[in-house]
């Protein structure tokens, strides 16, 4: 695996709050990251971690109000998305970025046919004529494995099972070529064996078309296979972030520690699984100091009060604790 | 889990179910077809034991559940649970026999009734089965929200003042209640996040440990059913494809639709090489059931005979069943 090293996308402290009748959702919380061409990112976490609203900040899609991006910057091809007008961005989105989401069932209007929602990418951005836009299309449905792309164009989302549609989803999201595409857990919803073919189609079309992945999952194993790079995030914030072989074999975060000790392996039937104690953190209140304090092991009375910083402790290894090196060893059975 | 009541009689044999749904065509509501969801499976479980039920989204693995206690009425076969065989008992009869199976539902949200509090959720089954004051049941739910980790101060509290790892203790809480024999467990940590799943399956090996229960565990997710099970089935299209201890199925997978499975789950390891076997294709229809094996049209090993015959059952070891015309 070549290293890519052009820089496409810098995340940085990026914060994305949601406001409501008395209360602050601190959603995203300074969130910095970076995204090189050809790469793909892995952005894990559970759910309320602030996964997605990074994604739907970056596409500009907060909903405003209540969501808004208080802070930091989006660069992205040498512009900073954030200052962007409605009309600029829409010019970038679907074209230089895009987007698939978990719902293929819900993603796409089902009164219209399929293919041509795909088409009116085509149209909009590109100003092809419909016969031209209809004939990219189908040249990207089949790009994308649906078999018999010609009859399956006039097919309307009904008439498509839930792989398929994931299939149409990543034609429609690439059809401009993008340089950065941000798939939202585009496997989550599908069966393993569905998975699999949309985890293999995506990693052969990017190492086709070229561009970069920010993939994000709640799923450990499926960022494994895809990433080259992980960021974990907790609380709204990222907690840590390491190329993949190293994220697996050493993480740095208790966190990261415990969920990779948490999760049942093919072949290790006999472990006992760690315990992960309390519940995901609700973004309405997070906990003081650093946000895992109140489920970590390893906490102490600064954990409680003072957050810790993001900091470099190898070689492109981050981590934000104040208690690095210490090992999930004497909880294990 | 519990070795010395593995040769023990099955505690549930389940013969030959079918589970059909009509499907209704036309004004007069005529019946065309059936959806065979449910077509000819068998197993036992042993006390004590846990069986995984795995397979993806449609293989009738829910149904199966659901006809065993009866949710939904099967169509033929028989569910023998200690001796009695479920399907000739009149509903009045089946009561005193639903206390010893209980069920634990894929969706904590939809599962609890918004409108009742945790101590009318966890004690409706003490109300009904048992002759208990209110002073006697809410001692009995306040015990048993703490054997499932939870507050016994929360006995007031109203399912949406829970998370969803909170609302599935809740879920266990109420099929425990009555002191139960077999729970079948319905993709019990599937809707969890990673940090809670491990929560929630610990504590049903503890509870079975404790109490001694038989599990029937439904999930799509095999790493789950390997590590909880002792004995795994998996199903495909209605039919139950292999049955095997759960090393085993890991190890030694015989069935090509098994071993395409345990090849498409993503692992947590990032130096794994995946092997070329790679599904293609879709599950097809329940209502265009293929002919003979269920699996031959994504099967690389079919021949004439897969087209035609359904495959008998093949012992390849000590409970390691499957069913393929050709086995290497």
């Amino acid at each position: 695996m070549k290293m890519p090293d052009k820089l496409l996308l810098e995340v940085n402290n990026l914060a994305t709050y949601f406001r409501t009748e008395g209360y602050t959702s601190r959603a995203v919380d300074g969130v910095s990251f970076k995204i090189h061409s050809g790469e793909t990112l892995g952005l894990v976490g559970e759910s309320g971690c602030g996964k997605s609203v990074t994604a739907l900040s970056i596409m500009r899609l907060i909903p405003d109000p209540p969501g808004k991006i208080v802070q930091g910057s989006i660069l992205f091809e040498g512009r900073n998305l954030v200052e962007l007008k409605e009309t600029e961005m829409r010019t970038m989105r679907g074209n230089r970025v895009s987007m698939v989401f978990q719902e293929p069932m819900t993603s796409f209007n089902p009164v219209f046919r399929v293919g041509d929602q795909i088409a009116e990418v085509a149209i909009v951005h590109q100003r092809l004529s419909y016969k031209e836009a209809k004939r990219r299309a189908i040249e990207m449905l089949k790009k994308v494995e649906i078999p018999a792309a010609e009859e399956r164009y006039s097919d309307y989302p009904h008439q498509m099972s839930g792989g398929m549609k994931q299939r149409a989803m990543l034609a429609m999201a690439l059809m401009c070529n993008p340089s950065l595409l941000i798939a939202d857990e585009p496997t989550t919803a599908l069966d393993v064996t569905i998975e699999a073919q949309i985890l293999h189609l995506m990693r052969d079309l990017q190492s086709e078309l070229g561009m970069s992945i920010l993939l994000i999952t709640h799923d450990l194993c499926v960022v494994a296979e895809m990433a080259h790079r992980i960021a974990v995030m907790y609380g709204g914030k990222i907690v840590e972030s390491a190329e993949t072989h190293a994220l697996f074999n050493h993480p740095l975060h208790p966190y990261t520690q415990a969920l990779l000790k948490s999760i049942p392996r093919l072949g290790e039937k006999n472990r006992r699984l760690l315990v992960i104690p309390g519940e995901v953190p609700n973004p309405l209140a997070f906990p003081s100091g650093c946000r895992f304090h109140p489920r970590c092991s390893f906490a102490t009375d600064i954990c409680r009060k003072e957050i810790p910083e993001f900091k470099e402790y190898e070689k492109n290894h981050y981590a934000a604790c104040f208690n690095i090196g210490k090992q999930h060893t004497a909880q294990e059975t | 889990m519990n070795t010395q009541s593995r040769n023990t009689e099955p505690i549930l044999r389940v013969e030959h179910l079918k589970t059909y749904f009509p499907i209704k065509r036309g004004v007069f509501r005529r019946t065309v077809g059936y959806l065979k969801a449910v077509d000819d499976v068998s197993f036992e479980i042993r006390a004590g034991e846990t069986l995984g039920l795995v397979g993806e989204s449609g293989c009738g693995k829910t149904t199966t559940a659901r006809s065993i206690i009866r949710l939904v009425e099967p169509t033929d076969g028989s569910i023998i649970f200690k001796g009695i065989d479920i399907r000739s008992l009149k509903e009045s009869e089946l009561r005193p026999l639903r206390r010893q199976m209980q069920i634990i539902f894929q969706d904590p949200y939809s599962s609890l009734n918004p409108r009742m509090n945790v101590l009318s959720i966890v004690g409706e089954g003490l109300r009904i089965h048992e002759k208990l004051s209110w002073s006697e049941i809410r001692e009995r739910v306040a015990s048993l929200l703490k054997e499932v980790g939870l507050s016994p101060n929360y006995i007031n509290r109203y399912p949406h003042e829970f998370s969803g790892g909170q609302r599935q203790r809740i879920g266990i809480a109420r099929a425990l209640a009555l002191n139960p024999e077999f729970i079948i467990c319905d993709e019990p940590v599937s809707a969890l996040d990673v940090s809670i799943q491990a929560q929630i399956i610990n504590l049903l090996e503890d509870l079975q440990e404790r109490h001694n229960l038989t599990y029937l565990f439904i999930s799509h997710d095999l790493s789950v059913v390997e590590h909880i099970s002792d004995r795994v089935a998996v199903m495909y299209l209605g039919k139950i494809v292999e049955t095997a201890p759960s090393t085993e199925l890991y190890r030694n997978p015989k069935h090509p639709y098994t071993i395409a499975l345990l090849n498409a789950i993503p692992l947590p390891d990032p130096n794994r090489k995946r092997e070329v076997v790679r599904l293609e294709g879709q599950v097809p229809s329940l209502t265009a059931i293929p002919s003979g094996c269920r699996f031959h049209p994504r099967c690389e090993r079919k021949t004439s005979l897969c087209e035609t015959e359904l495959p008998p059952p093949v012992n390849v070891s000590l409970n390691h069943i499957v069913y393929c015309h050709h086995i290497t």
